[in-house]
């Protein structure tokens, strides 16, 4: 099959608009991200805001973006508030603002009352925190429950208001040391919120912010209150406003919220509900009491350039587009994916070529370095990647400008995009080269290390079997049988040890090894028997395949396939020989018979001349009786040696072999009525059909009347009986013929059917005494059994033949 | 009388069978291999041509397919090889008899005999009438009860007459001795012993030039008797 690729110029193509697509998706995101995202700088750090594009309808007052900017600067503002009330008195910094170290540090809670309650100066503890607290070792030495041990005192750099060591304010060494803690802590805590102080002071006073703000605080006498507000152009002094008028004012403000705890007023035109302010309140309410109102507004004209404006700019402008950016965003990465898709597709699948059939190298060059390499590679470049993201990030923070921001993100993304692809795409050529595995080390290691045991194996084999096969039968039979009860002792051994279960183990696994070996000895066994018996059976050519037969059973195999291999040849020989023999016999008998003819010829010539000597008469009858005997000698002989080298083809037909007999008892009748010889027959009346060539069982009926015909004494019986016969399930039928010899039969039976044997002293009659012989070969091949008795001078033959299946009725 | 060519490479044969034919009144040519044999066919007007196989320079089989690319004289072939399958590739070749030495020389002058009386009387003999049958060179006379082989008549007794034309009225069938003795002897064969068989051995030591290799009453052994149509 051939697969289909593309050209090398076409796949750079895609691949370079993969890339580019990559490139436009990261622009896309870095101007949404640019132009989404605005940083501001807030109280406690940098405040990042983030436009959203399902704000888009509606006004920028009523964007998520404004109440973000809106509840964080408000956060602040109250915030803020709180750490004036502790460093300013009447809207000044009070470095000698008295602060009580014990009801500072619980302000949150209401544990201050039982505690030591000293004062000291603001700047006093801003200065000692800036210098540090150091502690000394006090004269007296301490003694607990556990021992003895140096007590530590503060070394008192600045001192309480009024005056004094801490000592005498504080009534046992427990007090001391936790005064001293609360001490540091309020120093600490008062010493941030200074910095904070210095920092932000003003960042929400009318002119850093269109954020307009009013918090009406009472202060600890409960019944005026203080002021903090960044309104600077109010119609008269604040403190002499009521708060109808200040809400008032600042429902002026196109955005307004205004807040009573008290008496739960809550009036704005934002959608910032109650709960965000009370929430925004209660973190701080030890200065927050119910008394306490809020007033905020946004002046919407936005004189001041501060984070509203800035996210009124960025809303307003870019809100429009948001969606635009966003789908070309998200179309460049799906026309990227499907690019991606493509490439894999196409990738390792060569360009099918018209002309030539072969398939080209798909792998590269890259692709033959081991892929645990590869991936080490990937991970580490990942890795700088990552590094290198980050980097851009703080990078971007600094220098938040569109253009930083779109170059550096395209960058970042034709990188990852080439980066990827080459990887990838080479992972993706191992694969459908199939040589992924091929290519590793781990795969490499495998390889070897099979390699190498099998090698090892073939070693251990060949020197086990060289071991094996040159040692004694007893050292064979009994070795491998200690070997066995030796590992099966040590095991049982182990039984009784901490280590019984590998006992257990090593025993059931050999023991199940010996007999899979057993039984694959016994299978080979096998194998060589069936083996034997089908050479038995004449299939001579036979081999048992020895692939996988070892040891003892291989020697004996050999032994068997050397055998049948002789058996095979001898008998190939043997009938080859016999084939030479009749050939020769054939061949001689042409060569007798030509100078025969004329013997017979002239004799017969020479008997028509007109002789009247009696003597030479009687010569010639010799001439004549000898050549014609000759004459039947050389045609038996031919055909004696064909008949038993197998050499002639049968034609088998169903035949009746009652009308046989009475066919050839016909042709014979004159001839034994010649010797005074009556057949006496004991026939069935039916049909008895046989299988046979009916020529060739003439030739068998034919030669054993001949041989009545030439050795019974004249004037006797023959009979000749048949009869239907059921033996080993089947039907046959036996025809016998018995006779008296006319000359003393001192011979044995067997001997008469072979080749020129025949009664002894009959030799000088007529007759070649191949007769019995082809009468018996002839027989056999035609399914029969010949059989010859001899008792005394009965001559008694019988022949046997299978009865046919289905007899027909008119045979 | 007729020409006859005798061709065998052995001299003496030809002799002998010269010395018979020459006694039945016939003329011979004399030949020794199948090239000479090809050159008298040629030179002579030749009616019968008796010929060896195994011949120098052409053997009876090539002179035998040769000859009869022109001629259609009888060819009987005399040969020492007495295996069917020679008898069978000689007869197939174009020879119309195939004589196995040693031969019986009073049976070969019959077989040439034969021929001959077919070969030169073939085509004059169109006297079929209904009651005439004919098979090969035998024929029966119903009206007159005679039997010819070659236009020699032959003495059958009654029974063996009968017997015959039962045989060549149904020439090719082949009749089991049962239905032999009921056709002839109009009774039933209650274990019908050889006569039968006897009878025709008679008759085929009367028809038959050799009545081992009989030409028209053949046997079938262990089935029945037939005469091959021909």
């Amino acid at each position: 099959m051939r697969k289909k690729g593309i050209s090398r110029k076409r796949r750079f193509l895609l691949l370079t608009a993969q890339h580019l697509m990559a490139v436009i998706a990261a622009c896309c995101v870095a101007v949404i991200i640019s132009n989404a995202y605005f940083v501001v700088n807030g109280m406690t750090s940098y405040y990042s805001y983030m436009l959203y594009p399902w704000d888009e309808h509606g006004e920028y007052e009523k964007s998520s973006v404004f109440n973000h900017v809106f509840d964080t600067s408000v956060n602040d503002i109250i915030t803020m508030a709180v750490i004036k009330t502790q460093m300013e008195t009447n809207g000044e910094f009070d470095g000698k603002k008295k602060v009580d170290i014990a009801a500072y540090v619980n302000r949150k809670s209401d544990h201050a009352q039982n505690m030591v309650s000293v004062e000291y100066y603001l700047e006093d503890l801003l200065k000692w925190y800036e210098y540090g607290f150091v502690m000394e070792e006090h004269a007296e030495e301490a003694t607990t429950e556990e021992g003895m041990f140096q007590r530590e005192v503060l070394q008192e750099r600045y001192q309480p208001v009024n005056g004094g060591s801490i000592s005498e304010y504080v009534n046992s060494w427990e007090e001391y040391d936790e005064f001293v803690d609360m001490l540091i802590s309020a120093s600490r805590q008062l010493s941030y919120n200074y910095d904070s102080y210095k920092q932000f002071r003003d960042s929400y006073d009318s002119d850093q912010t269109n954020l307009r703000y009013c918090l009406m605080i009472p202060k600890e006498d409960g019944r005026s209150y203080q002021y903090f507000s960044n309104v600077d152009h109010l119609p008269k002094r604040i403190e002499a406003m009521t708060a109808e008028e200040i809400t008032a004012f600042f429902k002026e403000y196109g955005v307004y919220l205004s807040y009573y705890p008290k008496h739960m007023e809550y009036e704005t035109n934002t959608d910032r509900s109650e709960e965000f302010v009370r929430s925004a309140l209660n973190n701080y309410a030890y200065v927050y009491p119910e008394e306490c109102r809020i007033w905020i507004g946004v002046d919407t004209n936005y004189p001041v350039q501060d984070g509203l404006l800035l996210g009124k700019l960025q809303y307003e402008q870019f809100m429009p587009y948001y969606y635009i950016w966003i789908l070309g965003a998200a179309l460049s990465l799906i026309v990227y994916f499907v690019l991606f898709i493509l490439i894999t597709f196409y990738e390792g699948k060569v360009e099918a070529k018209a002309e030539s059939d072969e398939t080209p190298e798909i792998l590269r060059t890259v692709d033959h370095i081991p892929a645990e390499i590869m991936i080490l590679m990937s991970v580490m470049i990942g890795l700088v990647y990552f590094f290198i993201c980050c980097g851009s990030y703080y990078t971007y923070l600094e220098a938040h400008t569109l253009e930083t921001m779109v170059i550096v993100l395209a960058v970042l993304a034709l990188i990852f995009s080439v980066v990827f692809m080459f990887f990838y795409l080479s992972l993706v050529r191992r694969l459908r080269a199939h040589s992924f595995w091929k290519n590793t080390m781990v795969g490499w290691l495998c390889r070897k290390t099979i390699r190498l045991c099998r090698r090892l194996g073939g070693k251990l084999k060949q020197f086990s079997d060289r071991m094996y096969n040159d040692r004694s039968l007893v050292v064979r039979t009994w070795g491998p049988y200690l070997f066995f009860l030796g590992v099966n002792l040590v095991c049982l051994g182990c039984l009784f040890t901490n280590f019984w279960w590998l006992g257990l183990i090593g025993a059931a696994t050999f023991d199940l090894a010996a007999g899979v070996v057993q039984f694959r000895m016994n299978q080979t066994r096998q194998q060589i028997i069936d083996g034997i018996e089908t050479i038995q059976e004449g299939n001579l050519s036979y081999q048992i395949d020895t692939e996988g037969i070892y040891g003892d059973n291989l020697a004996l195999a050999n032994a068997v396939n050397s055998i049948g291999e002789g058996i095979r040849v001898a008998v190939e020989t043997s009938m080859k020989d016999e084939r030479l023999k009749t050939d020769l016999i054939t061949n001689v008998s042409h060569d007798i018979k030509t100078p025969l003819t004329s013997i017979i010829n002239y004799v017969d010539l020479i008997k028509r001349e007109d002789i009247r000597d009696e003597r030479i008469k009687g010569y010639i009858e010799v001439l004549d009786a000898k050549s014609q005997r000759l004459k039947q000698l050389t045609e038996d002989l031919v055909e004696a040696s064909k008949i038993s080298s197998g050499n002639i083809v049968y034609q088998f037909e169903q035949i009746n072999l009652v009308e046989l007999v009475r066919q050839t008892i016909g042709e014979f009748s004159e001839k034994f009525e010649e010797k005074q010889l009556t057949v006496v027959t004991s026939i069935p009346e039916e049909a008895v059909p046989i299988e046979a060539d009916s020529r060739r069982i003439w030739r068998v009926v034919e030669n054993l009347y001949n041989n009545i015909y030439k050795y019974a004494l004249p004037g006797t019986r023959v009979y000749m009986d048949m009869k239907r016969k059921i033996g080993n399930d089947r039907e046959y039928v036996e025809f016998s013929i018995k006779n008296i010899s006319a000359q003393p039969l001192n011979i044995e039976a067997d001997e008469l059917t072979e080749r020129f044997i025949r009664g002894d002293v009959s030799r000088s009659t007529e007759g070649s005494g191949l007769g019995l012989s082809i009468a018996k070969n002839l027989t056999e091949a035609q399914h029969g059994s010949f059989h010859i008795y001899l008792d005394g001078d009965l001559f008694k033959v019988t022949l046997t033949f299978p009865l046919c299946a289905q007899g027909k009725e008119d045979l | 009388m007729a020409n006859i060519l005798v061709c065998d490479d052995d001299k003496e044969i030809v002799e002998a069978i010269q010395i018979y034919l020459e006694n039945e009144n016939y003329h011979i040519f004399k030949a020794y291999d199948g090239e000479q044999a090809i050159e008298i066919l040629k030179q002579e007007d030749i009616k019968l041509l008796i010929i060896d196989v195994m011949m120098p320079k052409l053997d009876g089989i090539h002179a035998t397919l040769k000859i009869r690319e022109y001629s259609s004289i009888p060819i009987i072939i005399l040969s020492a090889k007495s295996e069917d399958a020679d008898k069978i590739l000689g007869l197939n070749i174009g020879a119309d008899d195939y004589v196995t030495k040693p031969f019986n020389p009073l049976e070969l002058v019959a077989r040439v005999k034969s021929h001959l009386r077919r070969y030169t009387k073939l085509g004059n003999l169109q006297e079929n009438n209904s009651c005439e049958y004919r098979v090969g060179g035998l024929s029966i006379n119903d009206e007159t009860k005679e039997v010819t082989v070659d236009d020699e008549a032959v003495r059958l007794t009654p029974i063996e007459y009968n017997i015959l034309l039962l045989l060549v009225k149904n020439a090719g069938r082949v009749f089991s001795i049962e239905q032999i003795y009921e056709a002839i002897w109009n009774e039933e064969a209650i274990g019908a012993d050889n006569t039968v068989a006897v009878h025709i051995r008679h008759i085929r030591e009367k028809i038959e030039i050799n009545p081992k290799e009989p030409r028209y009453l053949k046997v079938v052994w262990g089935v029945g008797y037939k005469i091959e149509k021909q």
